[in-house]
Parts: structure tokens; sequence; C-alpha cells
């Protein structure tokens, strides 16, 4: 956060054209852009984070299919033998 | 019309018209946006400068207020405002986060005269009395950086409410309404610490 502070002596200088220049690169701005805008080189199966990522997604997927599909089977053994009685 | 103010608005034609041509050829392609970079970055890290009073912060935050606007130019709408306004405000943007991500807390310093202004202003306190401009600090460091944003642009940095219309794309009468309401609810807040 910030906080304000009283200034009873000289005004805060302001910095010469000199020192604007030294922060002033356009290569570094294109270059922070291209980081943005461009597709990561590393495609997301090769990416260590990624594919463990991918991979639990995967996972989560097939265990709710799974379970899904047993309670389907339970729902119809107990029809069936309701049927049967 | 004087001839001062025809050469002013000439000038100013100028100026929107290439700013036009340059914005439209940044759309097409963002790396046309150095153009427009090399006339503003001064300008913008100046502003940025004023806020944070650190040379090398002002570079980096002027930086990402830089590669924000780049990486939206396509989004940028023509409202009759300069160009310029709409820098401005994305730099301040840049500024508000900036206070924001710092955990400890960032000193920013304000010249006496500049308080000694907002208090004849909103009609508090013995102006020359150190004390109360130190309980001004006080009230003053306790607002949302938006809120003080406006009263840094008025009375810190010396904006016209013209200024401020453009810098928030409003009009001059909402500036006015929007500087006031804070002043009050700064008054509220003094009044309250009395």
């Amino acid at each position: 956060m910030r906080k304000y502070k009283v200034n009873r002596e000289q005004p805060v200088k302001l910095p010469s054209k000199e020192a604007i220049e030294k922060y002033k690169d356009f290569s570094r701005l294109t270059h922070d852009y291209d980081k943005i805008v461009k597709r990561p080189k590393v495609p997301l199966y090769k990416d260590k984070r990624m594919f463990f990522v991918l991979l639990f997604v995967a996972l989560m997927a097939i265990l709710l299919a799974q379970a899904a599909k047993e309670e389907e089977t339970e729902e119809e053994n107990g029809a069936v033998e309701q049927v049967d009685e | 019309m004087n001839p001062t103010d025809l050469t002013e608005l000439k000038n100013k034609s100028a100026t929107y018209i290439e700013d036009q041509q340059l914005i439209l050829a940044a759309k097409k392609d963002p790396r046309a946006f150095g153009a427009l970079y090399n006339k503003y970055f001064e300008q913008i890290y100046l502003f940025v400068f004023k806020r944070v009073q650190d040379e090398a912060i002002a570079g980096d935050v002027c930086q990402d207020a830089m590669l924000k606007a780049m990486h939206n130019i396509r989004k940028y709408e023509d409202r009759g405002y300069p160009f310029s306004a709409w820098l401005y405000r994305i730099a301040s943007n840049e500024v508000n986060l900036f206070f924001r991500s710092q955990k400890k807390m960032f000193t920013v310093e304000v010249e006496d005269k500049h308080l000694k202004s907002v208090m004849m202003e909103v009609k508090i306190g013995q102006i020359e009395d150190e004390d109360d401009q130190e309980k001004l600090i006080k009230v003053l460091s306790n607002l949302k950086p938006e809120h003080s944003e406006i009263i840094e642009l008025r009375f810190f940095m010396q904006y016209s409410f013209k200024d401020i219309a453009e810098f928030y794309n409003i009009t001059e009468a909402n500036a006015k309404m929007r500087l006031y309401r804070i002043l009050d609810k700064l008054k509220k807040t003094w009044d309250s610490k009395a």
C-alpha cells in the first residue's frame, strides 16, 4: 500500500531526458508482448506440470464415468429384483 | 478566436489525425505500436514518476502500462478524446495496481504547498499548522488509491478540470462532481478524527 509524507524541503526533481531514455526500450516491450501473445513453444503434453494436470483430469473423468456406470447398473438390478418379488 | 488559439487548434487536430493513422497501423500490426510508444513514452513516464517518485519503478510501471496498451490497442475506440488520455488511464491503473501489490508501505512525498491547497479547498484545519498537515496526510493515506488519484491529479499535479475530464473520459461537470464527492468524503473523515 501507499502512504504520503510531507515534503517541506526541495520538491522532488524530475528525471532528465537522458535518464528517461534509459528506460525506453521497445525491443523489450515487443519481447514481452510476444511472450503474452504467442503460443508456448513446448507442447502441452511435454510440459511436466501440465502433463500431470491433464493426467489428473483424465483419471477423474474415468473414475466419474465408472461410478456413474456402476450406479446405473445397481439401479437396474434393483428394479429387476423388485419385479421378481 | 485569436491567432494563438487558432494555431493551437491546428496543432491539436494535426496530432489527432497523426495519432489516428498510427493507431490504425498498430491495430493492423501491433509492431507498428512502436511509433506511438516513441511518441508518448516520455509523457507517460513522467506521469508515472510523479506518482511513484522512483526512477526504476516508474520505468517498470510505464513499461507494463505500454505493454497493456499494445495488447489492447485493437479494443481502442475513438471517443473524441486524445489518445494520450487512454494511455494515461492505463498508466494510472498500473500505478494503483503497483501500490496495492506493495506489502510494505510505499512512501510518496507531497509538497506542503499542495497540502495547503487541499486544506484551503476543503476548508479544514489551520493551513500553516504542521500538525494539521500531518493529520491530512494520514487521512489521505487512508483513501483508496482510486479515490486519492483524482486529488493527486487536481492538487498535486495541477490538472485543470478539462484535463481531468479527458483523463476519465467524462464531461468537465462530471469531473468536478467526482472530485467534490471525494473531497466531501475527505472532510467527513477529517471531522470524525477531530
